[in-house]
């Protein structure tokens, strides 16, 4: 090496030196002039004003958020956590059981509301738990697709929870990483991104320094920790002033026959077709332009790198580990239109065996052949009929009540 | 030039360098200037629900 070009590296790096001695100095000087000092805390108050019917989104108001957080505190009410089979049916269990059986409960979700989210708004108040009483309705379609969606996860896991979160000291770092990993992964399906989504995003790679954004977050962090005044996350706590919930005096008392008449009602308003699904959604959904007969089938399940499945196990275990009062549902899919329902019965027993192993009440509703499904259960190919409805209400009343 | 002057030139070519790619890629600098401003976060993809 020539003389001029060593001279010219040691000018580089003493100045390079210099330069990072001086944005440090710099960078604290910053820090010191911010002035911002968040309150620790964020207190989110009010009234319980729901404890039957349901929410299809969180984000339809702060009160829908409130609502959820008093039903997981409220040791008396049931927690109904399902998707696209919520509807206004008044045998829907967030309608029948307050009304009819004394038990207060709130539903929330709409189609795309699956493990994932249900897993952050559940970690979201993970310390009030215990003892709730929570049910969670499982579709079989889920695991075919690509887990919880964008934007699905946005309505359901609100920003309130992520902070929750994202502060609280004692949830676990598993847990925290799990949602860090989602985020990172969806990352260009964001418009933009909270100071809770990443510091989570943060602690999912500094757990896993194999992550090609370790150093980055590494550096981000270290960044955040001396302007700490601006980007600390508040956390937040809820006081909910009241759970005093109205319920009738006297509980009304429905025999088998009254089951059986809501099913052959179904039964006897079907038309247009021997599948056993409302006409409307025949004629809508399942004919073909040539007027034959959509064929139903479903696709093999892949357990391997099924994030579904992956999330799934999340919720089972933080269901296990908070000592939840909890209980599965797996809804059915109709036979008569499906042929190979039979692909979908690894699913099921792993679901079976997952939650027998942690001994959490599971009502299997799925069956892949016509000689074991109970027509009227679903009213379409795969939302529940109100005869699905009752059978799971009877499901609810021995879990967490009699009528 | 100079030992001394091209110190100073690559010191502050340096020193902006690091400054600009820590406050605007790495930490949102926007925070920081308006720090009381709502965090708003979307999906940008739209999922509809379809039955086939």
């Amino acid at each position: 090496m020539k003389k001029n070009d060593r001279k010219f590296l040691i000018v580089h790096f003493a100045a390079l030196l210099s330069a990072l001695f001086l944005v440090f100095i710099t960078v604290l000087f910053i820090s010191k002039n911010t002035d911002r000092i968040p309150e620790k805390h964020k207190l989110v108050s009010g009234q319980q004003k729901k404890w039957k019917g349901f929410y299809s989104s969180l984000a339809e108001s702060d009160q829908a958020e409130l609502d959820f957080v008093a039903s997981i505190r409220s040791k008396n009410q049931i927690t109904l956590l399902g998707s696209s089979e919520f509807g206004n049916s008044p045998y829907a269990s967030y309608n029948f059981l307050p009304d009819s059986a004394g038990l207060p409960t709130l539903g929330v979700g709409k189609g795309f509301h699956q493990c994932f989210s249900m897993f952050c708004e559940l970690l979201a108040v993970h310390e009030h738990l215990e003892n709730s009483e929570i049910c969670i309705i499982l579709s079989p379609t889920w695991f075919h697709e690509y887990g919880t969606n964008t934007e699905s996860f946005l309505e359901f896991v609100r920003p309130n929870f992520l902070n929750h979160i994202a502060a609280d000291k004692s949830i676990h770092t598993k847990y925290k990483s799990a949602i860090g990993e989602y985020i990172d992964a969806h990352l260009d399906e964001f418009s933009g991104i909270s100071n809770s989504m990443e510091y989570l995003v943060d602690k999912y790679r500094l757990e896993n320094k194999t992550e090609p954004g370790f150093l980055f977050s590494a550096l981000r962090k270290t960044m955040k920790e001396i302007h700490l005044s601006v980007y600390s996350v508040q956390d937040v706590r809820y006081r909910i002033d009241s759970f005093t919930v109205p319920l009738p005096d006297t509980a009304l008392v429905y025999s088998d026959d009254y089951i059986a008449v809501l099913q052959n009602n179904f039964i006897n308003s079907v038309t247009n077709n021997h599948i056993y699904v409302e006409d409307e959604y025949y004629s809508e959904y399942l004919v073909l332009e040539d007027g034959s007969q959509r064929p139903g089938k479903i696709r093999e399940m892949n357990f391997e790198n099924n994030r579904e499945w992956s999330d799934f196990l999340l919720l089972v275990e933080l269901m296990h580990e908070s000592g939840a009062n909890c209980s599965f549902i797996m809804q059915p899919m109709n036979p008569f239109f499906y042929s190979n329902l039979e692909l979908n019965d690894p699913l099921i027993d792993s679901v079976s065996a997952v939650l027998g192993a942690y001994e959490i009440p599971f009502y299997n509703m799925y069956s892949s052949d016509t000689s074991s499904y109970e027509p009227g259960t679903l009213k379409d190919i795969m939302h529940l009929g109100d005869y699905g409805w009752m059978k799971i209400n009877n499901f609810l009343i021995e879990q967490y009540g009699t009528p | 030039m100079e030992p001394r002057k091209l110190f100073l030139k690559y010191l502050l070519i340096y020193f902006f360098l690091i400054l600009g790619f820590i406050y605007l890629h790495v930490i949102n600098i926007e925070k920081i200037i308006y720090p009381f401003s709502e965090e708003k976060v979307e999906s940008t993809v739209d999922f509809v629900y379809q039955q086939f």
